[in-house]
Parts: structure tokens; sequence; C-alpha cells
């Protein structure tokens, strides 16, 4: 979505596919922290009007965050200069639906992306299904590093996507998961549509494992039993 | 996933629970448990045994952990009546 302000054209994003993976990491960079430190506060606030309008303070502010982050406009000058009821009436909608379509986002097993095909494998693990085990690790490995360091999800989830979202016929290799490497470099320009649809993926994937162990299927019979 | 394969989980005749060792040492000693067996090892293919372990399926690889993991509950449960004895 396009605007004007001070005789210059801005955008911000009105969809999910306009939002890179590494846009997302960015914003997690730049407010993550005080986010999480404002929603705790919050919580922790006994039930009330002081709650309530401490709430409703926090939601402005995250809408200017997102605006001055998205837009590009120094988060000073959007609080100083830009009307917060016309922001609210012209942008909340956008950012509204921006979560309204993370909500829907669900398993495809093809992406058409930068002129290429990129593939997911199958959620499903069974005696067809070509994941490699090397790849199972690494991402295991990986996300236990990152969580180690105190790395945030959205970057384990650009790792995960350099090491599940191939293209077509293309065989894993370690080094798609190393932050040097040309792949893992390029996910962070993968749409937020496309990465979600990993995160779904990868949730799916534990799912169906779960129902695909033998031994499992067992304990539940002797359950039922 | 160490809850969903019963290699990872703690058998009813008392068998070692691994959950721990993960949390500490990630899938590094699992890599290192399945490349030990050398099942999925392929001689004469210039790869060591390690590489070959790596580029085995995953489905191959968890049901066959799954089943020992079975199989050495089962023996443990045995050793185990017979020391009762």
């Amino acid at each position: 979505m396009q605007f004007i302000f001070k005789n210059k054209t801005y955008a911000i994003p009105a969809s999910l596919a306009q939002i890179t993976l590494g846009q997302r990491i960015d914003f997690e960079e730049q407010y993550g922290k005080q986010i999480s430190e404002r929603e705790t506060a919050i919580a922790a606030m006994d039930e009330g009007a002081d709650k309530q309008i401490e709430q409703t303070m926090y939601h402005m502010e995250l809408l200017c965050s997102s605006f001055a982050f998205f837009s590009g406009i120094d988060i000073a000058e959007v609080k100083e200069h830009i009307d917060l009821t016309k922001l609210c009436n012209l942008f909340l909608p956008c950012f509204k639906q921006l979560f309204e379509q993370q909500q829907e986002v669900g398993l495809q097993t093809t992406y058409l992306w930068n002129d290429e095909v990129w593939e997911l494998a199958s959620p499903e693990l069974h005696y067809t299904s070509t994941m490699s085990f090397n790849e199972f690790l690494t991402a295991k490995q990986v996300v236990k590093s990152l969580y180690d360091l105190g790395e945030g999800n959205w970057t384990v989830l650009q790792y995960l996507c350099a090491i599940f979202l191939r293209k077509n016929e293309e065989a894993f290799e370690e080094y798609f998961a190393t932050p040097e490497s040309e792949r893992f470099k390029l996910m962070r320009t993968l749409p937020m549509d496309i990465a979600l649809s990993v995160a779904f993926f990868l949730t799916s994937s534990s799912k169906a494992w779960l129902n695909n162990s033998p031994y499992l299927q067992k304990e539940n019979q002797e359950v039922l039993i | 996933m160490a809850k969903q394969f019963s290699l990872f989980t703690k058998g009813k005749s008392g068998g070692i629970d691994l959950s721990s060792h993960f949390e500490k040492w990630g899938w590094i000693s699992f890599l290192t448990y399945v490349t030990e067996k050398g099942l999925f090892d392929i001689s004469g293919n210039s790869k060591t045994k390690l590489e070959n372990t790596k580029a085995a399926k995953l489905y191959d690889v968890l049901i066959w952990a799954d089943e020992r993991s079975d199989y050495e509950m089962a023996i443990t449960a045995y050793q185990e009546k017979l020391y009762q004895k």
C-alpha cells in the first residue's frame, strides 16, 4: 500500500508476500526485547482500568513501531507528525490483515519464488520419503545451538528454510545451513508467506512422525485395551 | 522427536532414559550410536562411515533405531527377571 508523506511516496506491506524473512528478523532485533518486556509487565498488572490503559498504549506504540519499521520513516517523526487516528484508520486494517493471513497459512509442497520452483518434502515420513538423516540431524543441531546462544525464533527459521526449502530435485548440502552460504543469505529475502509455510511444514512433520511410530501405536492400543 | 520414537523413551523394563543426555549433547550422540553400529555403511563407495550414515534415509534410520530399542529393552527385561530369581 502506497502513501505520500511530506511529498515523498512510501509503501507499507499489505500481504505477507510483501514482507521478507530478513525484515521480520530485523524487526525482532530492533523491537523484540522491548515488546517482550512490555508484554510481561502488562501481564503482571492487576486487572482493571490501569491495565486496560496500559494495554491500549502498548498497542498504539506497537502500531507506530510497525509502521515506522515497514515504511522506513523514523519513529520519532511518526510519533511527532502523523495523526494517530489516521494511522489507526488507514493502516491498522493493513496490519490486521497480515495477522489474519498468518493464521491461514497452509501446507504446499511446491512454491514459485525468484522464477524457480522450490519444494518442501511431504511431512509424512514413510518408506518412500527421501529426507536424509543428515538434514534432520543438521536441523536439530542448528536449532539447539541457536537456542543455546539465545537467538530468536525468526533467525532459527532462516536456517530451517535453508535446510528444508530446496530447488526441484536438489539434494541437501550441509553448507546450506552455514551463515556464509549464498543459500542462507538468500533465505533473508524469502517472502513471509513461504517462510511461515516452512514453519507449518515442520509442525505437521512432528505430528506425522508421532503417528508413524510403531511403538507409539502399540502403546495406544495397550491403553485402549 | 525424542518422545516420538521408542529409542528415546524409558522402557517399562527400566531401559536407559536418554532424554537428559540428548538435552546436553543434542543429536551428536545419536549420530555416533548409529554410525558405530555401521548398519548404513556402504563399503567401497569412498565415503567414511559417518558420511554414509548421514546420507541414509531418515525413515530407515529411525525405524531401525526404534526396533533396536524395543529389542534391547526386551533383553534387559529378561535379564532383570533372571537376576530377580
